[in-house]
């Protein structure tokens, strides 16, 4: 098992960093860059190459994504041993600006268009904010969702269930984009409830993360954002729920449980429904990654000021240093949701056994 | 080559016995009221999209003198009617706005009618290349199996790593940015043709396509694994049928099934991801009407103006609705353990 | 088993909610020692000659000296500021820099422009007047400037612990040399350091490879004399060099504090700065407060004392906040009123109150693509600049009484033409009829009547404003010319300015493009030399007259203002009544909403003077149930 865990994580090693390439030369292939265009105007050439040479991007591609990659002194001194490779004048001559000291040293470089800001800045700023976002909302799902898969399945084919699962598509089916604007008409517009936008709760975080929960403040602004995000997934956690309990309903044990004479209730409680949850929890970490790297609209619509706008005013900016690591870091949470579920499976089947 | 055609032909009839679970699975979907509702909601939805300009009222009344487009045209003067305002404007003499009219005076009701085409569109061209794609790589990863299966797993587990969203975002970027080069071939020069009557993101709508394969492949290869152990396959090989004539003709058909049901329950996602570019500005242009335009329009007057809001809300919902009820009742008909 | 392992999850996931229950501090009030000068009476001696007498007096007389006292201030962690006068704003988006090097966008430059001083300032006229400096000479042959500057702006430091906010030393003409070189130092690359070109040896020194050996030999033409002048030589005599002094990239910058912070100078708790405000609290992307600097030249008039507010992107949300009493301006550095909900204020009995419409030194415009068929026809060009209905444009699309515009320069800036209607007449006409019987006749003239055989192509950035102006303009060239086929293309900001270069194939270009120029600096240089020269980067027109270079270019070198002006009315006859090379559409307005207890001065150049406003603190606690 730690074998099979510690294989899977070395070979996303590789995985993550041809897909840090891909976006890289993606982004550079794309028209136009960061510094052609101030605003509304565009800039004279002299000043668009002082700022390309500030941030090398006057650099040859493999240079910059070396810098990237390995930091500025380790490309610097690439080009010190083999000066014969092409560009490295370049590189020698723009060696002054620290810029990256690399991935490898988890410094994710400089942003092009917010002036002396580092990604790494960026990101400790917004990605709690994210992460935050991402929790309640799981939260508020699982508040929804389990009581909702678990009245549906006790009483199977009635017209709770009927109507349950029709609201459970209906969640899942409702977009983002029409439900974040719906609440907004019903509660602050229209009864006057709860904050339009903005995020409430206010770095230092503790740990980082977790805000102070004490703080009405970060209720205000979380519960509409969070109800909007969590609303598909309360969805999907209540079919979940309905399907595990009813499967677990017809197991043995519960049969014997139910011959025993014990109460329907306790049956239900002590026995299927603890059980039936497994499945429900095995998801968890996954569905908040999916979550958080799925809430980009929700972010927009309540001016939440979390990882996922970066990435959207980013893209406009052409910022290719920002772009690039938040996908990176995007998908680096895509692998680790991926290896979760693998490994919580593992640990709670025995039959599973990975090789 | 004659012979082996006979000999498949003979061993299609263990096939036709198979039919009866598919005969089966039609039996119990028509006894899913929401699921056939939802089909004819979908097939509604369709004719309305290609006919567009027929219900548009516009046409109707017979305004639509010039060549371009008749959503575009607009009734300055009528800005932000509400729903049921008879038009004061003198072209439109006596023409009402049934659900209202947007910022630029033009009828809500016609631009959600012509929305149903992009989001159709998408709908369409995305699920037929993620299942082209998926089919295809299903089925020869799980009929070799062997090394060539793990090597296209490993690059399926890879691919699981990228944001497909984000790629997607990237992708459209990309495409809005290189379509207007300067077109050299044919086929390339009706392509873009056809990307500017959909407002410049059939590139994008392809894209979505060859993004969302990954779960058809893993569901095709199963299916494959366990079909190609049966004796009618075997029975093939031993008579020398070609690879491509197994593969195509007789495992082909008998995965399709439950590959159709998973593409059903993607199309949403596709139909929502493309609402969400037009709300974020990266959609079709201006002035094709798009769901996702629309409330994105709606929710910025939505203080004033919060009628505007429905018809694109409730008819994405709908839409997104009845792809979901049809594939649920497509799964149920097809999946005989959830069965009751 | 199953019900084990379904224990220690559980466990752990209450764990992590009572983590999070925990987190932050409990709020207690706190008190805080600070330094601070207070004014004391003292009795002393003094020895006093009696005049005419060789007798000495002692006298004992009472003074007023300053002396430093250790104070213990309880603080209410709650609400440390109560009853201080404050300006709830928003912001619309993070600036991406508060450097005065370095800052571009509007929302930058408004709170450079609270924090900095240059030598001189504008007024809400655009008139030129003195701000660090106090008065200005040039030479005679017009290329020496000589600035004089007050001695008593000091640069102030704002301690983040304590909130007290001391003074550093004075501002002098080192600081202003320092920043206009710094502004130009090409490693510190600044977008804007082209504006300062004009100084002598400024674009070589922006241009030249600070590694090469030259570079250390290159020479600037800014001098400083002492303390308190500096002496700013220009390569050719240009009559608005006061207002390019007012820039912020020539604004005085502390070298002391860059040195020591690099980068990261201007976070709070690092910045150092000299004017009515400096920053208090910048938490990125999230929200910025500046608070008054009470040792500043005129701290006595200054009646806001904190101003500032939460970054919102969303101009609805913004509107909702603001019409809940949350914000007291829907203004910069924050958004306008949103578009849709403009027919709303306008109707609304008190909002109509609260909505303030200015002019502003901006216009928006539709160019042509001057050497692409069919466009290459100023007939063609002249048909389509006159089937615009502008004033329904404003009515029913931007709703903010915009000024419909037919020339280049809008009133306000020197050497406009707005007054004139033989040029550019053509396109507002009283009635829309006549332009566009003119249009049919153009048209039909060059060859297209009913515009039959034209295919045309729109394009305009992505936006929704852009897109509803252009499908209003479609429109009115589809009813115009009903057999043309007009057609609308957007394309993303960085790839449309990439498609709009002037040496990008004209193949790839539309024939029609929407584009809009505000003022740097209130000048006709800075529109008709700088934008329509042919040898400008922004000339997406590709509008080449020798004719017009002549004339901007001789403009931009004499002195007497109406010579200057008769040149740039020249020029705007041959742009846009002769050769039609663009369309203008509208001047712009500023659309804003202040609260009735905020009384505002607004400027049409540089960021508002907001330690001019005033804010009725009393009305509005009433307002807010406070």
């Amino acid at each position: 098992m730690l074998a099979y865990i510690i294989r899977r994580i070395l070979w996303s090693i590789p995985v993550l960093l041809l897909l840090t390439l891909v976006i890289f030369l993606l982004m550079r292939s794309l028209p136009g860059g960061p510094f052609d265009f101030v605003g509304d105007k565009s800039l004279p050439k002299s000043v668009v190459e002082n700022l390309e040479r500030r941030h090398h991007l006057d650099w040859p591609l493999a240079w910059q994504f070396s810098s990237y990659v390995l930091g500025d002194d380790i490309t610097g001194g690439i080009c010190t041993g083999l000066s014969f490779l092409s560009g490295c004048d370049i590189v020698q001559s723009g060696a002054r600006f620290g810029v990256s000291r690399g991935l490898i040293r988890g410094d994710l470089g400089m942003a092009l268009k917010l002036r002396g800001r580092t990604v790494n800045e960026l990101v400790a700023e917004s990605f709690p904010i994210s992460l935050q976002l991402g929790i309640v909302s799981m939260i508020i799902a699982l508040i929804i969702g389990v009581p909702l898969g678990v009245i549906a399945a006790l009483r199977q084919n009635s017209w709770v269930d009927y109507s349950g699962s029709f609201v459970a598509v209906l969640g899942l089916s409702i977009p983002n984009m029409v439900l974040g604007p719906l609440l907004i008409w019903i509660f602050p517009l229209t009864l006057g409830m709860l904050a339009i936008s903005g995020w409430g709760a206010k770095p230092p975080f503790f740990l980082g993360v977790f805000p102070n929960v004490f703080d009405w403040e970060f209720w205000k602004h979380a519960i509409l954002p969070a109800i909007t995000l969590g609303t598909a997934v309360s969805a999907s956690i209540a079919r979940l729920t309905r399907a595990s309990l009813l499967q677990i309903i017809r197991e043995d044990y519960i049969r014997t449980a139910r011959a025993k004479g014990l109460r329907e209730q306790v049956v239900v409680t002590r026995h299927a429904l603890k059980n039936s949850l497994i499945p429900v929890i095995t998801i968890l970490g996954p569905l908040i990654i999916a979550i958080v790297t799925g809430s980009f609209i929700v972010e927009q619509i309540f001016g939440i000021p979390g990882m996922g706008k970066h990435f959207v005013t980013s893209i406009g900016n052409r910022d290719y240093t920002v772009i690039t690591s938040v996908t990176l870091i995007y998908s680096l949470l895509l692998v680790t949701g991926n290896l979760m579920v693998d490994i919580v499976y593992g640990w709670l089947d025995p039959r599973i056994r990975y090789s | 080559m004659a012979a082996t055609g006979a000999t498949s032909k003979a061993i299609a009839v263990p096939q036709r016995k198979e039919r009866t679970p598919l005969g089966d699975a039609i039996e119990q979907l028509l006894k899913n009221r929401l699921a056939v509702a939802s089909g004819l909601f979908i097939v509604l939805l369709i004719l309305v999209a290609i006919f567009a300009d027929i219900f548009n009222a516009y046409t109707v009344q017979g305004f639509d003198t010039t060549p371009h487009a008749p959503y575009a045209i607009q009734v300055l003067q009528d800005n932000n009617a509400r729903p049921g305002v008879t038009s004061n404007s003198t072209k439109l003499d006596g023409f009402v706005y049934w659900v209202g009219a947007d910022n630029l005076g033009r009828d809500l009701w016609s631009r959600t009618l012509y929305g149903a085409r992009v989001s159709m569109a998408v709908a369409i061209v995305a699920a037929t290349v993620s299942m082209m794609i998926g089919l295809i790589y299903g089925l020869v990863a799980g009929y070799f199996g062997g090394r060539i299966d793990d090597a296209m797993m490993r690059f399926v587990d890879f691919l699981y790593g990228l944001p497909i969203l984000i790629v997607v975002i990237l992708m459209q970027v990309f495409f809005k940015a290189w379509d207007r080069q300067e077109d050299t071939g044919l086929i390339f020069g009706i392509l873009l043709d056809m990307n500017q009557a959909m407002g410049g993101v059939l590139f994008v709508f392809i894209a979505m396509g060859v993004l969302n394969w990954l779960g058809m492949a893993r569901i095709a290869r199963g299916q494959t694994l366990s079909i190609k152990q049966k004796e009618f396959i075997e029975a093939a090989k031993s008579i020398g049928v070609s690879t491509p004539r197994i593969i195509f003709r007789e495992i082909l058909p008998n995965v399709l099934g439950p590959c159709i049901v998973y593409e059903t329950l993607q199309i949403p996602g596709y139909i929502l991801t493309e609402a969400f570019l037009s709300f974020i500005g990266l959609g079709v242009d201006a002035p094709t009407p798009s769901w996702g335009i629309m409330i994105n329009e709606a929710y910025q007057g939505l203080r004033s103006h919060p009628h505007a809001l429905l018809p694109p809300a409730i008819a994405l919902t709908m839409t997104v609705l009845a792809f979901n009820f049809l594939g649920d009742g497509l799964r149920d008909a097809f999946d005989p353990r959830l069965r009751e | 088993m199953f019900s084990k392992k379904f224990f220690a999850i559980s466990m752990l996931a209450v764990l992590l909610i009572a983590i999070a229950a925990c987190g932050g501090p409990p709020p207690t009030p706190q008190t805080i020692t600070v330094i601070e000068t207070v004014e004391v009476i003292q009795t002393v001696e003094v020895v006093k000659e009696v005049e005419g007498e060789t007798i000495t007096v002692i006298e004992t007389v009472e003074v007023v000296v300053e002396k430093e006292v250790e104070k213990i201030i309880e603080v209410d962690s709650e609400n440390p500021d109560a009853g201080r006068v404050r300006l709830d704003t928003h912001i619309t988006s993070e600036p991406p820099s508060l450097d005065p090097s370095l800052a571009t966008d509007t929302t930058s430059s408004f709170f450079i422009d609270q924090m900095f001083m240059g030598l001189t300032a504008f007024d809400e006229k655009a008139n030129v007047i003195p701000s660090l400096a106090t008065d200005w000479e040039v030479s005679e042959d017009g290329l020496v400037w000589t600035f004089n500057m007050r001695d008593d702006v000091q640069w102030v430091h704002r301690d983040p612990s304590t909130g007290a906010i001391s003074t550093i030393r004075p501002v002098t003409a080192e600081d202003v040399a320092f920043g206009i070189l710094r502004t130009l130092h090409p490693d510190t690359a600044s977008d804007y350091a082209y504006i300062l070109y004009i100084i002598a040896g400024a674009e070589e020194y922006n241009t030249t490879d600070p590694a090469s050996e030259e570079f250390a030999d290159l020479e600037v033409g800014v001098e400083v004399i002492d303390e308190t002048t500096i002496q700013i030589t220009v390569m050719q005599p240009a009559a608005y060099f006061p207002s390019i002094v007012g820039q912020a990239t020539t604004y005085a910058q502390p070298a002391e504090t860059i040195e020591q912070y690099g980068d990261n100078w201007t976070e709070a708790g690092n910045i150092v700065t000299n004017g009515p405000y400096t920053l208090r609290d910048w938490r990125h992307s999230a929200e910025i407060f500046i608070e008054k600097n009470p040792e500043w030249i005129k701290a006595d008039q200054v009646q806001i004392e904190i101003f500032g507010g939460p970054i919102i992107q969303e101009a609805s949300t913004a509107m909702a906040m603001y019409e809940n009493n949350e914000l007291d301006t829907m203004a910069d550095p924050g958004d306008s009123p949103p578009l849709p909900d403009m027919d709303r204020i306008k109707a609304d009995a008190q909002m109509s109150k609260e909505l303030l419409i200015a002019p502003r030194l901006c216009t928006y415009y539709y160019g042509f693509v001057n050497t692409k068929p069919p466009f290459d026809d100023p007939l063609v060009r002249k048909a389509f600049a006159a089937a615009m209905d502008r004033q329904s444009i404003i009515d029913f699309v931007t709703k903010g009484d915009q000024v419909p515009a037919h020339s280049f320069t809008p009133p306000g800036i020197f050497g406009n033409v707005a007054e004139d209607f033989s040029i550019g007449g053509f396109m507002v006409e009283d009635s829309y009829d006549d332009q566009l019987a003119q249009a049919q006749e153009w048209i039909a003239e060059a060859g297209y009547p009913n515009g039959a055989g034209l295919d045309v192509l729109l394009m305009h950035n992505t936006s929704e404003a852009h897109a509803q102006i252009a499908q209003a303009v479609q429109a009115m060239w589809q009813e115009a010319f009903p057999e043309a086929s007009v057609n609308i293309e957007n394309q993303e900001w960085a790839v449309y300015l990439k498609t709009l270069q002037p040496d990008s194939e004209d193949s790839e270009k539309p024939n029609i493009y929407r584009s809009g120029w505000c003022a740097d600096y209130p000048d006709a240089n800075n529109w008709l030399n700088e934008v329509f020269n042919s040898m400008s980067n922004s000339n997406y027109a590709k509008f080449n007259n020798p004719e017009y270079d002549a004339l901007v270019e001789e403009a931009a070198s004499v002195a007497d203002p109406e010579t200057r002006a008769d040149l740039y009315h020249q020029a705007e006859q041959i742009l846009i009544q002769d050769v039609t090379a663009i369309s203008p559409i509208y001047y712009y307005t500023f659309i804003r909403l202040y609260k009735p207890w905020v009384s505002v001065v607004i400027n049409p150049v540089g960021g508002d003077p907001v330690w001019l406003w005033t804010v009725d603190a009393e009305a509005k606690a009433a307002a807010r149930g406070e």
